[in-house]
């Protein structure tokens, strides 16, 4: 049982560190790409923008690893 | 960078400036900016210079060199051709641009012939569609005396237009007309209406109304039947593919012939043009004349020798005193690296140029980037394969700007790949292992996931820690004391909070020095908020977020082995040597272009938000030195100094 309680717990936290820097990838993903078809230069900074709400997940994965490693 | 001013006599204005050009090593700056105040100088003894060479002809010839090298494809000027041409006078340059005059008008003129026979080649290519098409239709119907054809290409999507067009049609030709449609591809319908003769003047407004353009069948055609007006019009084809064929052999013999010495003379002639924009930019009294400008500290020395030897003691170079406040609003950057690492330069400065006066994070960049996208990718097999592709594309395209930009980043990036890859044992994922028996000689990354979590977090500590201590250092540089204690204090809290957190994990910190680090993090954090106020704060939680944001080293990395490895098996569930190799091939060629391009990505994200965020101060603006073609061809004006 406790087990399972880690299992759940280790998984939401990666998925909803997920699901959060998809919603904020979407909003970036979308206005980035108004700006790029205006000005095709600003790509490299757009990706950039892109992957910073990666930090989110990344942090849910730390914390899942942590779930699962501790016990 | 060094602020001057270079001081001639005016009868020697375009000699000194060509001197200037030619060296490379000065941008120059405006006439207004470089006297000083008004009112040190109530009747100012400089104004500007009038001695401009004619813009207009000079302007007039390099329209047409440009023009001449453009229509024979732009070839790479060569050296010594820019090099001798450079050294003649504005009347011989002309010279040599009205011995052109006929290449250009005879390029020109075959130009000219190649687009027009390209497009015709286009009309009839378009019209033996339309022919070919409504040929085996049309054919059905009885030759008719008395009767008009119109032919027109509509889009697919207008099919509703036909519907609305085939009663019209009627009405406007008696009840006695044909509308025959064929299509021709999935976007477009091609049609032939028939109908009196006498009726042509309505069909052709009602065409018109409704926005249907007429197929410009040749005149050639007219009056033929299909079948015939198709071999007229390969016939016709055939000639104009010919002709161009012969307009191209001409033009790639002018371009042979000419070619490089338009594009050298194209060179040579937009300096000259550039030089006559500088005297506009120049100060001049009656018998002198000055120019202001910035120059690397380094190249001070070769600008002084190359002066006195063309000028001897009537040309003064004057270095300004050093004015930290006027270095910092006015002077621009430029980055001084070894050879090896100035393509990293473009990354560096990406989200903008340091600051006048602060650290360059070129280096710091040009070691570490690839070494995280090793780290990240980590598989040996990716990495040679990137390898190859890197050489092949240089060899291939040798040439290319975007080739020499990405090949240098990218060979080191895949050598760190390669060496993770041997140091995990990841050959093309665990197929090393499985068909070679190789063995990781460091740690499994599929296995260690929490020695590689602890190295990831370990690599963010020192790297975000090293920033920090660079901040330190350019906080100092620039005298700003108040950024550099803050920066301090972050430091403090950095290694504090680390050594206590290992330490009392690992049991190896004793209660009084557990006690002396808790202390030591709790004066260094309200330090920061005395000194920074709520900035302060956010700014302690913000450094350890960097830290744990290192994790995607590590969370990629799993990411990609387990891609791989997945890879592998699906390849090895198939049942057939060849389906195995193909299904794994394009996992593998999937999880190749992910982790190269996601480890990039995430690489210099890292280095950027986490890395230059606690030292690179921008705001730079670029040294842009007024560099001829042939300084630019030796070399001489690449930017350096500081």
């Amino acid at each position: 049982m406790d087990d399972g309680w880690r299992f759940i717990g280790a998984a939401l936290a990666v998925g909803l560190g997920a699901i959060g820097t998809g919603l904020a990838q979407s909003r970036i993903g979308s206005a980035g790409a108004g700006t790029i078809a205006e000005k095709p230069e600003l790509l490299g900074g757009i990706l950039l923008m892109m992957a910073l709400p990666e930090t989110v997940v990344i942090l849910g994965f730390v914390v899942a690893a942590m779930v699962l490693l501790g016990g | 960078m060094r602020r001057v001013e270079i001081v001639a006599p005016r009868r020697r204005v375009l000699e000194l400036l060509r001197a200037v050009h030619r060296a490379g090593v000065v941008e120059l700056v405006p006439f207004e900016r470089s006297v000083g105040p008004a009112e040190a100088a109530p009747t100012p003894i400089f104004g500007p210079c009038p001695d401009c060479p004619d813009r207009a002809d000079r302007e007039a010839a390099l329209g047409m060199a440009s023009e001449l090298a453009g229509l024979l494809g732009r070839q790479a000027a060569p050296h010594d051709l820019v090099s001798r041409l450079w050294e003649l006078d504005d009347a011989a340059l002309a010279e040599r641009v009205a011995s052109l005059r006929p290449v250009h008008e005879r390029a020109a003129a075959l130009t000219e012939r190649r687009r027009r026979l390209a497009a015709e080649e286009r009309r009839i290519g378009e019209c033996r569609e339309l022919i070919g098409a409504l040929a085996p239709v049309a054919g059905l119907i009885p030759r008719l005396r008395g009767y008009g054809a119109i032919a027109a290409l509509v889009p697919a999507r207008a099919q509703a237009l036909l519907d609305l067009l085939r009663p019209e049609l009627e009405l406007v030709a008696g009840g006695r007309s044909e509308l025959i449609t064929a299509d021709l591809d999935a976007q477009r319908i091609a049609l032939l209406a028939l109908f009196p003769r006498e009726a042509l003047g309505p069909v052709q407004e009602l065409f018109g109304r409704r926005g249907i353009a007429e197929a410009d069948l040749p005149e050639a055609c007219a009056g033929l039947p299909l079948a015939e007006a198709l071999a007229r019009l390969d016939g016709e084809q055939s000639a104009d593919a010919a002709a161009f064929e012969t307009a191209g052999a001409e033009l790639l013999a002018l371009a042979e012939g000419h070619g490089a010495e338009s594009a050298a003379l194209a060179a040579v002639l937009a300096d000259r043009f550039a030089e006559s924009d500088a005297v506009a930019g120049a100060a001049a009294s009656d018998h002198l004349v000055a120019f202001g400008g910035w120059v690397p500290d380094d190249r001070l020395a070769e600008l002084r020798a190359g002066l006195a030897a063309d000028f001897g003691p009537e040309a003064l170079l004057d270095v300004r005193p050093g004015e930290r406040r006027v270095e910092e609003a006015e002077a621009p950057v430029a980055l001084r690296n070894p050879r090896l690492l100035r393509p990293f330069e473009p990354l560096a400065s990406f989200l903008g140029l340091p600051r006048y006066g602060s650290l360059d994070p070129t280096p710091f960049l040009a070691v570490t980037f690839p070494a995280f996208v090793g780290l990240m990718v980590g598989d040996a097999g990716y990495g040679l394969v990137m390898l190859g592709l890197l050489l092949a594309v240089r060899l291939r395209w040798p040439r290319s700007a975007a080739v020499r930009l990405v090949v240098p980043i990218g060979i080191p990036a895949a050598a760190a790949t390669v060496f993770f890859g041997v140091l995990f044992g990841e050959w093309f994922g665990d197929a090393g292992h499985l068909v070679f028996g190789l063995h990781p000689l460091a740690l499994d990354r599929r296995e260690a996931i929490l020695p590689m979590l602890v190295l990831a977090l370990g690599i963010g500590i020192a790297h975000v820690g090293l920033g920090l201590g660079l901040g330190v250092a350019n906080a100092i540089r620039l005298g700003e004391r108040r950024e550099a204690a803050v920066r301090v204090l972050l430091l403090t809290c950095l290694f504090a909070m680390v050594a206590l957190v290992a330490g009392r994990a690992g049991g190896w910190i004793p209660d009084p020095a557990g006690w002396l680090l808790a202390v030591s993090l709790a004066a260094a954090a309200v330090g920061l908020v005395v000194l920074a106020g709520l900035a302060g704060s956010i700014e302690l939680v913000g450094i350890f977020g960097n830290v744990l944001s290192y994790a995607r080293l590590m969370a990629i990395g799993l990411a990609s082995v387990m891609l791989a490895t997945v890879a592998n098996q699906l390849g090895g569930l198939s049942g057939s040597i060849l389906a195995g190799l193909l299904v794994g091939g394009l996992l593998h060629a999937l999880n190749f272009s992910l982790g190269f391009f996601d480890s990039t990505v995430q690489g210099l994200r890292l280095h950027y938000v986490e890395f230059f965020g606690r030292f690179v101060d921008t705001g730079g603006r670029r040294f842009r030195p007024f560099a001829a073609a042939i300084a630019r061809a030796d070399g001489q004006a690449r930017p350096v100094g500081r």
